[in-house]
């Protein structure tokens, strides 16, 4: 009975972590899932999360982290991508970067395949007099739903970029590989750079992917870069050269990778996580701990003066108290544009904590504390002048039976910028 | 940058010499040929390498010995932590396929935008 007590007590304690935030502390960033919902549930951020990239890998880190009792040790974190546990020979840039895709599947399915990431962690909890340690295991989950539209005709420039830039990487490739072979002064060097243009402007059947005045243009740019910056020691070259392979790709490589997250149009993302008590890490006392689930929508355009809507939604609860849950749900509206800005936040909370009690004649009764809260902030500026801007501001803070404060606020104001603009004369 | 180096013998016995290359796990490549030291192709990101250098007569013609040689640049685009190259070597009916594959991240932790192959394929008269 002691234990069960105590494994009350820890899930109350954990709970805690995760749910009972009060609401007058309550703000729109906190309804934002976790980036990694394993580890969030138990209340902790590893300093080092192990993220393996094959299935061999990922079986051989729980073999390696499982302790006698056939428990996970202390200090686990371990974040992956199912879909890229192994290689995908089938899947080409064209499909991943989404500018073209040939296999007609469903993007629905596609998209959680690809997008679907487990997080796992454990951490251990002790309390002051009590013999017993207490493991917990962190499980969760997150993947998108609708991943937005991918600005194609920006990612088919891009990879018209990339196409140039690996031309001029590979021209420095042929140059490093001849350096390799032969010593060059500066001007045998830049002659060999020059020659290595005009074999493929020569002939411009020989390359697939860029056409002669590209060529031309790319050839006069880089001859004009390595007059300026070639090293002037000849013992130099070949570890400039080197270095100006990566150096000619990189930035676009890392626009492209960025590019792959920036889209607009609605995004669903839903999270998940769960976590289990474990005393002494001994399996077969196992209990639930918390669970909780988030889902964030989104939609956005990327023109400049359109809505941007947000929608953020989150359910927390514990398995070691059935009856206390939380709901919460914010909507975050914003609108701007050169000459306004507008934006409208709102929260809403529906708490529910179940209890043991008396009745009036004594007698050993559930009872249920219920709580509904609502509050909402406005902010919008426009601007009247290149010096004035005129403000409004409201907000309702929570009402509710446990948070007694109903204060509605409005400001209206003017902010001069009277300086700007300002050329001092004497 | 890194350098991966592997030599392949590969025996041939005549008709028509295919030579295929593609980067693949979301990443993309430029991939260029060579046969004895010439120049046949560069195929810059975005396109699959895919050459028929005509019949085992046709390349040894007036050679010793045949050296094709398949170099890969490829670019660290997709999540896929390791680059992925496949070449395919069609001739005469028989069709071999050399599968390589290394990590964008080396033993010091350092994480390359370009993973730099160099294949060898010695041709030998059967």
């Amino acid at each position: 009975m002691k234990k069960l007590y105590l494994c009350l007590a820890l899930g109350l304690f954990l709970i805690s972590n995760a749910t009972a935030q009060s609401t007058d502390s309550l703000k729109f960033d906190d309804l934002v899932a976790p980036q990694s919902p394993g580890f969030q549930i138990l209340g902790i951020s590893p300093q080092s999360i192990y993220r393996p990239t094959s299935t061999k890998a990922l079986g051989t880190y729980f073999l390696n982290n499982i302790d006698e009792s056939a428990g996970l040790v202390k200090d686990v974190a371990i974040e992956f991508t199912p879909y890229w546990l192994k290689a995908r020979p089938n899947l080409t840039f064209q499909e991943y970067f989404e500018i073209d895709n040939n296999k007609g599947e469903s993007p629905f399915w596609d998209t959680i395949k690809k997008t679907f990431v487990i997080s796992m962690a454990t951490t251990d909890y002790e309390f002051e007099g009590d013999s017993l340690s207490y493991r917990a295991w962190g499980f969760g989950f997150r993947t998108m739903l609708v991943r937005g539209t991918p600005h194609v005709a920006k990612r088919i420039e891009m990879l018209a970029r990339l196409r140039q830039s690996n031309f001029v990487s590979n021209i420095y490739t042929n140059v490093e590989e001849l350096l390799d072979e032969n010593e060059m002064t500066r001007e045998e060097l830049l002659i060999a750079v020059e020659a290595q243009f005009d074999q493929y402007i020569n002939d411009p059947d020989l390359v697939v992917g860029i056409n002669v005045e590209e060529i031309t243009y790319t050839k006069k740019a880089t001859l004009e870069y390595l007059k300026e910056a070639l090293p002037s020691k000849q013992a130099d070259f070949q570890e400039f050269i080197l270095g100006m392979i990566s150096k000619s790709v990189s930035p676009v490589i890392r626009e492209i990778r960025d590019e792959d997250l920036n889209r607009t149009g609605l995004q669903v993302q839903l999270s998940g996580a769960t976590s289990l008590l474990i005393p002494n890490n001994n399996v077969e006392g196992t209990e639930g701990g918390n669970y909780g689930v988030w889902i964030t929508a989104s939609h956005s355009v990327s023109k400049e003066g359109d809505l941007q809507i947000l929608l953020l939604a989150r359910y927390q609860g514990s398995f070691q108290n059935i009856g206390a849950t939380n709901k919460d749900i914010g909507i975050s509206l914003a609108q701007s544009s050169g000459n306004y800005d507008i934006s409208v936040e709102l929260i809403h909370r529906s708490t529910k904590e179940e209890y043991e009690t008396r009745d009036f004649s004594g007698n050993p009764i559930t009872a249920f504390n219920k709580d509904n809260a609502l509050r909402f902030t406005a902010n919008a500026q426009f601007k009247i002048s290149d010096v004035a801007n005129l403000s409004f501001n409201a907000g309702k803070d929570f009402e509710s039976k446990i948070t007694t404060k109903s204060n509605l606020i409005a400001l209206i104001g003017v902010n001069f910028d009277l300086f700007r603009n300002s050329v001092l004369k004497f | 940058m890194r350098n991966f180096r592997e030599d392949k013998d590969y025996s041939v016995i005549n008709g028509p010499f295919k030579i295929k290359a593609s980067s693949r796990n979301g990443h993309t490549a430029t991939i260029d040929l060579k046969v004895n030291g010439n120049l046949i192709r560069t195929v810059l990101p975005g396109h699959d390498l895919e050459e028929e250098l005509g019949t085992i007569a046709e390349l040894f013609e007036g050679q010793e010995e045949v050296i094709v040689y398949v170099r890969s640049l490829v670019n660290n685009v997709a999540a896929h932590p390791k680059s992925l190259i496949t070449i395919t070597i069609e001739n005469n009916g028989d069709t071999q396929e050399f599968i390589l594959d290394k990590p964008f991240q080396d033993e010091d932790g350092e994480v390359h935008d370009l993973i730099r192959y160099k294949n060898y394929f010695n041709l030998v008269r059967s």
